[in-house]
Formats: C-alpha cells, structure tokens, sequence
C-alpha cells in the first residue's frame, strides 16, 4: 500500500507548538527549578503573547494543511485571537492566585486548554474538533475542581465534568450519524455532498442535526442545555469563570458556525425551525432569570446565557445571507465573541480581586460603596456593565447593532424584536450593580485591597478594548 | 440499500451479538452492585468486538478487547474493590418521576433512530477504503497508513489529550502538603 504523507506546513500551526512547548516548559520549571515558580504566570502569559504574534504573522495565508484537517484563515484566526487574548489575560490575572506546589501544573493546563480551544477554532474535521473539545473541557473540569479545599469548586467540577461527558458522548453520536450518512468527517466534503444530494427532512441526517445541536447547545449553554452554568459559574474561583465564559464560548462557537453555517448550510430548512426557537427560549430565559439572581456570578452565568443566545441569531442568519452578504454573518460573530470576551473577563477579574479579599463569593448588594472606595476598580466595572447592556460608546452596542442588523438582513424581524425587548429587560439588572456601587452606602467600613501591577494591566487593557471597539469598530472590521 | 441489508442477513451472528449488547448494556446500568456493573460493561465490549469482527474489522475487534476490556476494565474492578465500598456500596437511585420520565424520553430517542436508519435510503458516500479494498491491502496496514498519513495531526493532538488526562489525574489526587 502506497502511503502519501500530506501537506505537513509547521508554519500554519506554529502558534499551537508553541503553546505546546510553553506548556512542557512550565511543567518542567516546575517540577525542577522551584525558585522559577513566582514568574510562571509571567511565562505562561508570554508564551500566550508569543503564539498571538504568530497568529498575526499567519494572518493572511488562507491554507488547509495536514490533509484538511486544520485549515488557517481569517476567519480562525480571528478566532484564535479572541482566545489567546482571553487567556493572556487570565494568565496575567491569576499570576498569583495558585497555591506554590500547584502553579506549573495549573499554568500548564491552562496553556493546553487554550490550545485545544485553537484546535477547536482552527479546525474543518469534525474527528478534529472533537478532539479538540476534548482537551479544552478535561482542562477545565481539572482547573474548576483543583482547589480542593473548597467544596463549591469540587461540586462544580463534578457537574460539569458529569453534563460534560454526557454532552460529548451526544456531540459524538451526531458526529458518527453525519459520517455515516456523508461518508466523511470533512466540513468541506460534507458540504459538497449535501450540496450534491438533496439530504432535506432525512431522517438520519435529522437525529445528526440534532445531536450535534444538543452537544453545541451544551458548550455554549442554550436553553435548555444551560442548567450546569449557573452553578459551575458560581463554584469555580472567579478568575476560571472568566475563563470558562470567554475563550471556550469563542471556541464553540467558531466550530458551531463552521459546522451550521458552512458545511449544514443546505440543510438550513431543517435546523433553522428548532434553533429559532432555542434561540428565543435563550434569550428570554437568560434575561428574566439574570434579573432575580442575587449572587453576581449567577448573575453574569445568566447573562452569558442571553448572550449566547443573541450570537445563534447570527448564525440562523448565516446561510440565509451566504448570497448577499457573505461575510456579515461570521464578521457579527467575531465581534461579538470578541467584545463579549474583553467585558467578560473585565468583570469577572474585578470580582476575582473582590472575592480573594473577602473570601467567600459576592452578592450584588455587598457591591455598595464601592465607587467612592476603589474608583479605578469600578470604573472598569462601570465599563464592562454598560458593554455587557449594550450602551452607545462601548464594544457592546456596535456588537449587537451587527448582530441585529444581520438578523433583519435575514428577514428575523420578529427574532430582532424578542431581542431588543430583552437586551432593554437586561439593562435593569446590569445598572443595579453600578446603582451599588456609586449610590449605596456600605453597611460595614471597607478595607483596601491591593491590586497586583500585573491584574491591573490586564485590567486597563480589556477595558480599554471595550471602549476601542465601541469607538472605532473599524479597527477590528479590517482584520476580517 | 439492498446490499448492506444482505450482508448484514449473511451475518446472523451480528443480530444476535448486537442484541446481547443491548441487553448486557440495560443490566450493566440496572445493577445496584457496582461490581457486577463493571462485568456486565467487560460482558458488553466482548459483543461489541464480535460485531466488529463480523463486518471484517479484526483490527479494532483486537484492540477492544486488549485496551477496553483487558486494560481500562480491569484497572475499572481493581479501582471498585481497593475503595472496599462494602455491602452497602448499593448504588440505589431516589430520583422520583424523573426517573420514569427520562425512560420514556430514552424510548423515544430510540424509536427515532431506529425508524430513522430503518427508512433511510441513502447510506452516503463510501469512504475510502471499502471493504474489497480491505480485503486486498488488509486491516492493520490501512490503519497504519491512515494513521501516520491523513490522520498524523489528529494522532498528534491525541497524545496532548493524554498528557492533559495524566497532568489532571496527579493535580486532583496530589496530596496537600509536599
């Protein structure tokens, strides 16, 4: 038997072998040199820095390589943007939060998460993507459940680890009822065949569509599939939950999009009923069930849900705009992903310094005073608050403004309206907290808390991305 | 259509194997006792390997048996009886209507995919290695080739989700003090 070695470019996956290596060396320094062990934050969030200069440098190469299973365009590199910048972020927030013997393993795990996220992103196989998933969501259940002193974070694991499995065994038998259907795993060869044969109403294809949903749906918590974020976003240490709500969303998503939009794309009749509605149930759910939550991380969870919600309504679009405007669709997303990624890890950073000071979690009333006591730290969350609402001048608004107008483009008029009505329900809860904060008296004297210059870094770099994309949405537009 | 049917008709032997593992798989999950749960999976993976056997896979038939029920079975019962649960390691459920509600949905799914794959006319494209061609090169060497060729970065990335497995399995179980 003749064996072809295929396309092996190393240039185009340069920026997941050097995650790789930088992973390796952590553990390494860890384990062998223990006075590095201060700085393997700092190592972690360069070598983060270094695979997100490589991406840049790959921007424009628009290459399938390793016989179609990794393919490096704009679109997933924008996509691995997001996600390096997510975790450059988180690695510089939580720089010092590790306990001494725990932090090479923790940076590391970090790192190849981050790097199954890219795989994820970068991928067009759906073995790939699987695969892909894999490695980001065992990372996670091992980074929620490591702190083993607290029970939260051991219950939290244990049901995500739990829903988890349970997703991706739904996510996997989708995957095999589209092989055996398509005859492949390739995006592009099942695109080509559903193109060629019309697949409308079969029934197995049907079960493929819906299991691949469900397993989607699950990673980036639609209801119905959302139950286990609440309490893993609750149970987690804050600076995991923002990992947790920022670069696997992104992950899931730019293969959720892949999948639907590129390759299911005939299909579209069939899958866009059901995902309408799932879309709508999101969107109202996730708003009316944020406004009675009175822990600000559930808080945030629900409102992850709604906006995870809002972001499917770009992707029902996508194929109906595949003619007209081709990259409208997958531009919203990007964006929006991006923007929901900086006000998401803005937020859950300043609760982190909050939390780690008070050590139990926050409720939205123990946020009271705040303003005049820590005013650089509440201007961040002023910022992320009014992003994640949707204000003018912040990241959020000119998001959703995409994200509506594709929708409309789509002829959702109606899906549009349940989401204007919702994102104006939301803007109740996320302006209770800065009400706290600036027009509430504390009940107890408050105690300064120190920010580390790293945290505070990451912290004026996201903010100020929010306020960059609000302002000149054109910067981010042009990478597209 | 007509020809997987009938080469399925010629192989009795996967009716009866992929019956039994059903129902090796509904005791595996109705038993209270953990350890007769862990026989009833090894019981169920033998089956499964016959049924690969039976569509011409030895390979995979072989590597069933060694990983799954030889290796990760094993280290499964060895894992059950060192925690030394006891009698009352019972598993009993107390889960309600849901219970019963769940069952019915299970059914359901069931029905739907079985009328699905029941009615459904096409089977896909063929891959590219039916069964003749098989046959010609045999099965070990076509997955060798497959592996170290079209399927060298998946092979690659696997090996990454197992270091992640080993790192995550050390830092969960680590003890507190150094």
């Amino acid at each position: 038997m003749e064996v072809i070695i295929p396309d092996t470019n190393m240039a185009a996956i340069m920026p997941q072998i050097i995650l790789t290596i930088g992973a390796c060396v952590v553990l390494l320094l860890s384990v062998f040199a223990h006075s590095t062990r201060k700085y393997l934050g700092y190592l972690s969030a360069l070598t983060c820095i270094a695979a997100l200069a490589n991406t840049f440098m790959i921007w424009d190469i628009n290459q399938t390589v390793f016989a179609g299973m990794i393919t490096i365009n704009a679109y997933s590199n924008a996509f691995n943007m997001i996600i390096l910048i997510s975790a450059t972020l988180i690695t510089l927030v939580t720089h010092d939060a590790v306990d001494d013997h725990k932090v090479g393993e923790f940076f590391s795990i970090v790192l190849i998460s981050t790097l199954g996220m890219m795989i994820m992103a970068s991928s067009q196989n759906l073995l790939v993507i699987f695969l892909g998933l894999e490695i980001l969501s065992i990372g996670l259940y091992v980074l929620i459940g490591m702190n083993r002193a607290r029970i939260h974070s051991l219950e939290a694991a244990l049901k995500y680890f739990l829903l988890g499995a349970f997703a991706s065994g739904f996510f996997l038998y989708g995957i095999s009822l589209t092989y055996g259907t398509t005859g492949s795993f390739d995006l592009v060869k099942i695109s080509r065949y559903l193109q060629a044969n019309n697949m409308l109403g079969d029934p197995l294809m049907l079960s493929a569509l819906a299991m691949l949903l469900i397993g989607f749906g699950f990673k980036v918590a639609l209801v119905p599939f959302h139950m286990w974020s609440p309490d893993v976003y609750q149970g987690a240490p804050a600076p995991i939950t923002g990992f947790i709500a920022t670069a696997p969303k992104a992950a899931a998503f730019a293969a959720f999009a892949r999948v639907f939009v590129e390759a299911f794309a005939p299909l579209h009749i069939d899958w866009s009923t059901i995902l309408y509605w799932i879309c709508i149930i999101t969107m109202i759910t996730g708003n009316l069930l944020a406004l009675i939550q009175t822990d600000i991380k559930r808080m945030l969870a629900f409102s992850s849900i709604a906006h995870a919600g809002y972001i499917i309504m770009a992707i029902l679009a996508g194929p109906k705009l595949a003619d007209s405007n081709p990259g409208l669709s997958a531009n919203s997303i990007v964006f929006y992903v991006m923007v929901y990624s900086l006000m998401n890890l803005t937020a859950f950073s300043i609760i982190y310094i909050f939390e780690s000071r008070e050590g139990r979690n926050l409720k939205v009333e123990n946020f009271a005073g705040f303003g005049a006591k820590y005013p650089m730290l509440s201007v961040g969350m002023t910022i992320a608050m009014l992003s994640l609402a949707g204000i003018p001048l912040t990241g959020g608004f000119i998001a959703k403004l995409q994200i509506f107008s594709a929708a409309i483009d789509a002829g959702y008029v109606g899906l549009t309206i349940v989401a204007v009505i919702t994102a104006l329900i939301s803007v109740y809860y996320y302006l209770n907290v800065l009400v706290k904060m600036y027009f509430s008296e504390p009940e107890e004297p408050l105690e300064d808390v120190e920010v580390s210059k790293a945290t505070s870094l990451a912290l004026m770099l996201s903010s100020a991305g929010i306020i960059v994309l609000g302002v000149l949405p054109s910067l981010m537009m042009k990478l597209m | 259509m007509e020809t997987v049917m009938s080469y399925f008709m010629l192989n009795p032997a996967f009716y009866i194997f992929a019956g039994l593992a059903v129902i090796l798989a509904i005791f595996m999950i109705t038993m209270p006792n953990p350890v007769y749960s862990a026989i009833f999976l090894v019981l169920t993976f033998f089956c499964i390997s016959v049924i690969y056997i039976t569509l011409e896979a030895e390979f995979i038939a072989a590597i069933q048996v060694l990983v799954y029920t030889g290796a990760i079975m094993v280290l499964f019962l060895f894992v059950i009886m060192l925690l030394n649960l006891g009698r009352d390691a019972d598993l009993v459920e107390h889960s309600g209507p849901m219970k019963y509600i769940s069952i019915i949905v299970a059914f359901a799914i069931l029905i739907q995919i079985g009328l699905a794959a029941k009615v459904t006319v096409n089977i896909g494209e063929k891959g590219m290695f039916p069964i003749e061609k098989i046959r010609e090169i045999g099965n070990t060497e076509a997955i060798a080739g497959l592996l170290f060729s079209d399927y060298l970065y998946p092979f690659e990335i696997a090996s990454i989700l197992l270091l992640l497995g080993m790192i995550g399995a050390i830092i969960i179980s680590k003890k507190r003090s150094e």
